[in-house]
């Protein structure tokens, strides 16, 4: 092997070279073993009987459905998310109340929730004896096992992303600047535009990106209310499930893939966002 | 514009930073608000400022030339407000932070692009940064940075400018540097301008007025002469710079009848305090029986600095500084260990239980 | 006035912002946990209790905490040495792995679940050497937890790693100089300082195990009993239209979660506390 280990600073504690280059082999055969060769299999896989098969694993009309509804589900989940994102911010962050824990906690809910139990909630909700069935039933909507169950529930586990990244960001920041423009005569938009706005762009686009990769990925909670209903209320990641489940794995690589490659975008945005948050 | 405060009280929480405080600004004054931290001064100047809102129901007013502005937000008080830490906008320019004020105008009352750029070109060669329109902030050292703040809030033509510890994040040759530069500075511009301090020397220095506060209420206000050779207070006293602290015991009315012992033992229940200035105390090295002196034992002399500084011992074992000119410290022949006598020739006695 | 909803605050939008959020928490939160609180409410104890009871429920419980705790005892290591190696040494490809770690966020959990299955099937490239020593990964509990410690390796990762980047070096200077040995070192300074984000990390892939799904369905195999995890066994109820079923389970699973969470998290400030 040619490439070396190097303490990073010369200064505090310096293990031993032998102690670093044991530390950092076993380092990277832990996440060679269990992040690397996933990823390497997931693009082997997809590609190992050829382009062209690969290609009409995707284009193929369901694929295409499934594509389509990943991209609407996005799309919604992911503004609504974050205005959601960028009003909770300003609250909780220029602002000290009571009750600003609760809202704090109450954000923090989705990452502790299992997303099956997300799922379920709305089925419990608007299910076959859902409590809220009666209100949709008179407007002739249908919730589960449909698009608007699949956008609630992507709604649900993806809501924290941007909330949470920009209220620690603009707490860090304070209110200074805000502030001075106020004090400079410029009015609340004025001030959220032209000051607040252009100092959190990097973290708003870093909870966008991570929004986006998980409202485009949503597994459990999606699989809940979508019925797998081929054609119609299948997103990607289901999609690749039923191929994989009927034993067309070139198939459902081939989808994987996609996700797969979205995954890596959505890394070198972040990559790149983290960054330029920090300067 | 003159400045009007009456009966404010600002609460946090359940600590009052502000207790009914009641002060006027003369037009064209230059105020320094001083005191400790925790005292009350910042809460003050944002109150003026509009970034802070009076305890509701404390019936308090803050009028502008005759004008209650209470209720009004801070940008239309039009007032420039020169925070701590500059608080620029990091995200843009030097011409750009300063032009803000401007740009943010409603059309019909937004100077022109040539106008702007006009007054903002102005107001860097006002404040010597004439070829540094193009830099951010970062690009810039801590006294730049102070300018452009300070540019940005004349921007908008306030008639009062308030700056909140314009010095405090500097270098002490900086700062000495635009101590100066801001009293010219305040002179030209002929506003009223209110700034708060922590540091004795800046607000004597730089201010026509100075308000000393302490816990939410205002201990004196005056001249600077005043303040330092009249303190109000034992507080304002002991802010202003060292003291030496005798304890004693006031036996008639008459105040001149005092009996300055010190605490160890001797005085019955002191009820009143005698403070003195290091260089308040003359020194002769014979008792003078027409004089009521202080013996003592000189313990250490330091001759560095621009005089000589003498701690010394008294009967009572109590530390005296004294500071004297290296003309008298020469003439004397002083060494450690030798007896001397102290006269006060300025001293302020505080009973006890009065502030 | 003693008592404040609000400090004043010269920044404007506050009613806006505070209402949209509550309205939008409000909807898509509290509305959807109303309804989990309402349905269990409606259930008999005897009923909630023989649903949560039954040998399947159990087991999936046991399978379920157990391989998650085991997940999260190594994601703690390994987490632990990876974010060392990251923060503290430089090597080539270092900021391409850093960047690395979070794959697991960004890559959809049945991604990950169905590429593991390839790799650790007894067919798979890893599998089928394992398997010819005698361990088989895909379809046992070793599987589901080798799909947890993906999921959960960068929550204990990020949570270290920013605190020991920012860990004095004067601290460990110090040490050194009075004479501690490389080991004394970081076992008596810096790993006490180390050790609350530790817990945090820990909390934080522990609770991601419990409730994940993805990753795991397509390793564990799903036989009732063996390789059957708490959230399938509430995916089967629903299914079946078992809406009480369902709901037992999951009130349990929150409650049993929330009061590990609390328990971690008190353990945690006590030990935070004490670094202050």
């Amino acid at each position: 092997m040619l490439f070396f280990v190097q303490n990073k600073y010369n200064k505090g504690l310096m293990p031993p070279a032998w102690l670093n280059w044991t530390l950092v082999v076993i380092s990277l055969t832990f996440l060679a073993v269990f992040l690397l060769l996933p990823l390497v299999i997931i693009f082997t896989e997809a590609f190992r009987q050829g382009m062209t098969l690969w290609w009409q694993s995707i284009s193929e009309p369901e694929a295409l459905h499934a594509l389509k509804l990943t991209l609407l589900t996005a799309a919604v989940a992911v503004p609504a998310n974050t205005i959601f994102g960028l009003a909770a911010a300003w609250c909780l962050a220029k602002f000290r109340f009571f009750g600003r824990n609760i809202i704090i906690t109450l954000i923090d809910l989705p990452f502790a929730v299992s997303p099956i139990i997300a799922g379920m909630l709305f089925v419990l909700l608007f299910g076959a004896r859902g409590y809220l069935r009666g209100i949709t039933d008179s407007l002739d909507l249908q919730i589960i096992f449909a698009v608007p169950g699949i956008i609630l529930a992507t709604m649900f586990i993806t809501f924290p992303f941007v909330a949470r990244e920009l209220t620690g960001l603009m707490t860090q920041q304070g209110s200074q600047a805000e502030q001075a423009a106020l004090s400079l005569g410029a009015s609340g938009w004025q001030t959220f535009w032209h000051i607040t706005l252009p100092d959190i762009k990097w973290g708003l686009l870093y909870g966008i990106i991570l929004c986006n990769a998980r409202a485009m990925g949503e597994f459990g909670a999606v699989s809940v209310v979508s019925g797998h209903i081929r054609g119609k209320t299948n997103t990607l990641p289901l999609h690749a499930e039923i191929l994989y489940n009927e034993y067309n794995f070139s198939a459902a690589f081939a989808v994987a893939s996609l996700l797969a490659f979205l995954a890596l975008v959505t890394l070198v945005i972040k990559s790149i966002a983290e960054r330029r948050k920090k300067r | 514009m003159t400045i009007s405060i009456t009966n404010i009280t600002k609460s946090f929480g359940n600590s009052k930073a502000l207790d009914n405080i009641s002060v006027d600004f003369t037009a064209g004054e230059l105020t320094a608000l001083l005191g400790p931290s925790g005292c009350g001064k910042t809460t003050l100047l944002r109150l003026v400022a509009g970034l802070e809102q009076a305890d509701p129901g404390c019936g308090g007013r803050i009028i502008f030339n005759g004008q209650n502005v209470l209720a009004d937000t801070a940008g239309k008080r039009k007032v420039g407000f020169v925070f701590q830490h500059y608080a620029l906008f990091r995200h843009m320019t030097v011409f750009d932070n300063i032009a803000f004020g401007l740009r943010v105008r409603k059309k019909s009352q937004r100077p022109t692009k040539a106008e702007i750029k006009e007054r903002v070109y102005s107001l860097l060669e006002l404040v010597q940064l004439g070829n540094m329109a193009d830099r951010m902030p970062s690009e810039l050292s801590g006294g730049q940075r102070q300018r452009v703040a300070l540019a940005r809030a004349l921007a908008i033509e306030p008639e009062v400018l308030l700056l909140d510890e314009p010095f405090g994040a500097l270098d002490a040759k900086v700062r000495t540097e635009l101590r100066r530069w801001l009293r010219q500075l305040h002179d030209k511009l002929n506003c009223t301008s209110i700034f708060v301090t922590h540091d004795q020397e800046e607000a004597l220095e730089v201010a026509d007025r100075v308000i000393v506060m302490n816990k939410g209420r205002i201990e004196q206000i005056g001249s600077p002469d005043e303040i330092f050779h009249q303190p109000a207070s034992e507080f304002v006293m002991q802010f202003l710079g060292e003291v030496n602290v005798f304890h004693g015991r006031i036996e008639s009315d008459d105040p001149q009848m005092v009996h300055f012992y010190d605490q160890t033992g001797q005085t019955d229940q002191p009820n009143a305090r005698m403070l003195i200035r290091p260089h308040d105390l003359d020194i002769s090295t014979e008792p003078d029986t027409d004089k009521r002196q202080i013996p003592a034992t000189i313990t250490k002399i330091q001759t560095a600095g621009p005089s000589v500084r003498l701690d010394c011992r008294d009967n009572n074992g109590k530390i005296v500084n004294v500071r004297i000119s290296h003309d008298i410290f020469n003439r004397l022949q002083l060494f450690i260990g030798q007896n001397i006598f102290l006269t006060p020739k300025q001293l302020q006695i505080y009973r006890s239980g009065q502030k | 006035m003693k008592y404040q909803f609000k400090q004043y605050n010269i920044l404007p939008g506050f009613g806006l912002t505070l209402g949209y959020t509550v309205v939008y928490l409000g909807l898509l939160v509290l509305l959807p946990l109303a309804a989990l609180t309402l349905s269990a409410l409606q259930m008999t104890w005897p009923e909630f209790w023989s649903a949560i009871s039954s040998q399947r429920a159990i087991r999936s419980f046991a399978l379920t905490f157990g391989t998650s705790f085991i997940a999260a005892v190594i994601n703690t290591i390994f987490g632990l040495l990876i974010a060392w190696c990251l923060s503290r040494m430089s090597f080539p490809g270092r900021k391409i792995i850093d960047a690395m770690i979070d794959l697991p966020f960004a890559l959809p959990t049945a991604i990950s679940g169905i590429a593991l299955t390839a790799v650790y099937a007894p067919n798979g490239i890893l599998g089928e050497p394992l398997a010819r020593l005698g361990i088989k990964v895909a379809y046992t509990p070793i599987g589901i937890i080798i799909a947890m410690i993906l999921v959960g390796l960068p929550f204990v990762v990020r949570t270290v790693q920013p605190v020991l980047a920012e860990l004095e070096r004067e601290l460990e200077e110090a040490a050194l100089g009075l004479g501690a040995s490389n080991w004394q070192t970081f076992s008596k300074v810096i790993f006490p300082l180390v050790l609350p984000s530790l817990l945090t990390g820990f909390t934080l892939a522990f609770a991601r195990n419990l409730g994940e799904y993805g990753s795991v369905v397509f390793i564990a195999g799903n036989m009732p009993m063996k390789t059957e995890i708490t959230s399938l066994l509430i995916v089967t109820h629903l299914e079946q239209y078992d809406y009480a079923g369902a709901t037992a389970l999951a009130s349990a699973m929150l409650i049993i979660s929330f009061v590990l969470l609390l328990t971690i998290n008190l353990l945690q400030t006590w030990s935070g506390r004490r670094l202050k």
